[in-house]
């Protein structure tokens, strides 16, 4: 590597770093290398050795007190970002306990390895849509009063001259409602798990979650009730 | 009926950096760690990589340790690395110092913002209707229009309270990491 005036730096940034189709445009150049954010660093440069070595690298390395601009080709890009393995994690720890703070402005636009299997097997918690078992919130009603319709055509003795009609409804949420509190029930009443959130990558130790569009079980099971309720109330007599 | 998936995944898209220093989540044993981009898919939708890769809202920064543990920055801590005030390393601890008090509406899922904004301005657009509705053909619709002029009312305000709360929530997040960091506070 040869040490180059920012200027050099620069003019090699644009005139092989791609420009915007690799990311290495003007916004990203303005983003970290306009302003010394670290004053007194060094512009190293090497220049690709091949045509195929056109995988633009800079790397900021805040131990020398350097930039340091080099090309990869597609295949040694691929194994610039493993991971170290444990004994050089060791050996690392064992040399330097002093951190040593590297920056890889690896390329954008370029795709990495995927990201690694997460340290504990555990699910989604994403309180969009359904949550845990919170399809069954939704699934629930619909079921009861498919089940109602149906019992009333296989019977229609049990429905004739009666306010059955309407009060099946109710049922069909009173029904719905226990079934709710039952998910709440079994929220209460779990152990804490340790559980991945798979968004935020944060991990937690709770209990598990029944919800449907952003409303926990417990919110589902008192709105049905109301439901029966207010049906029981509204409906006409005598019907 | 179908569902889409809003089962967010990160996917690692880039690596800008990494560095040798302290995990805070596993007693403060030395380990490495990189601050990638994300981006987030669903089992349905892989998004593109958008070119200026960093500079969009699309690509979300983490940090991941050497054993592939990852967190997602929350939305305010990733404005300010955005804004170059954060030089990486101090990451972990900042974030660990905070993480009890976060909730998930401070990573909201890509273009959370957007589609808030846009409920807003079609709901205002359509609340627009009924009420100039109101004011021509009182008469005609009056027992009917009120109603319909309260519901837009209420569909508008929901996204617009969203946005609003998470505006407020974002600006004090952002302040309070500030002073952490201008307090040096952590470690």
């Amino acid at each position: 590597m040869k040490e180059v005036s920012k200027t050099q730096f620069k003019e090699i940034y644009f005139r092989l770093g791609g420009g915007a189709s690799t990311g290495w445009d003007l916004e990203y150049w303005n983003t970290f290398f306009k302003d010394e954010k670290i004053p007194g660093m060094k512009y190293l440069i090497e220049e690709p050795a091949t045509p195929e070595h056109d995988r633009m690298m800079i790397v900021t390395d805040t131990g020398s007190i350097e930039y340091r601009l080099f090309f990869l080709t597609e295949e040694s890009e691929e194994f610039h970002f493993e991971f170290p393995n444990e004994n050089q994690d060791k050996a690392q720890h064992n040399n330097s306990l002093q951190p040593t703070h590297t920056a890889h402005h690896g390329l954008p636009g370029s795709s990495s390895r995927p990201f690694g299997e997460p340290a504990k097997q555990a699910r989604a918690h994403v309180p969009f849509f359904p949550c845990g078992q919170g399809m069954y919130l939704f699934w629930a009603p619909l079921a009861f009063i498919v089940a109602s319709f149906a019992i009333s055509e296989q019977f229609p003795a049990i429905t004739m001259g009666q306010r059955f009609a309407s009060l099946t409804f109710a049922v069909d949420f009173l029904l719905s409602a226990i079934v709710a509190f039952g998910m709440t029930y079994h929220t209460i009443y779990s152990q804490p798990c340790e559980e991945l959130e798979i968004r935020t990558g944060r991990e937690w130790f709770r209990r598990p979650t029944h919800s449907l569009f952003w409303l926990r079980s417990q919110y589902w099971g008192f709105g049905y009730l109301g439901i029966a309720v207010a049906i029981v109330l509204l409906a006409p007599a005598g019907r | 009926m179908v569902i889409p998936d809003m089962n967010f995944r990160p996917l690692k898209r880039e690596a800008y950096l990494n560095f040798t220093g302290p995990d805070p989540w596993e007693n403060d044993r030395q380990t490495t760690w990189y601050v990638n981009g994300y981006q987030m898919e669903t089992s349905s939708m892989t998004p593109p990589y958008p070119p200026k890769g960093i500079a969009t809202q699309a690509v979300f920064v983490g940090i991941e340790s050497r054993h592939g543990r990852y967190r997602i920055l929350p939305m305010s801590l990733q404005s300010l690395w955005r804004e170059g005030l954060l030089l990486g390393p101090e990451l972990p601890a900042l974030l660990y110092a905070t993480e009890g008090n976060l909730t998930i509406s401070d990573y909201p899922p890509p273009f959370m913002d957007f589609c808030l904004r846009m409920l807003s301005f079609a709901f205002a657009a359509i609340l627009v209707v009924p009420t100039t509705a109101l004011l021509v053909w009182t008469k005609d619709f009056s027992d009917v229009l009120p109603y319909a002029v309260i519901f837009c009312i209420v569909l508008t305000l929901l996204p617009t309270g969203i946005l609003i709360r998470q505006r407020i929530r974002l600006r004090r997040l952002t302040s309070r990491y500030r002073t952490l960091i201008a307090d040096q506070g952590i470690e």
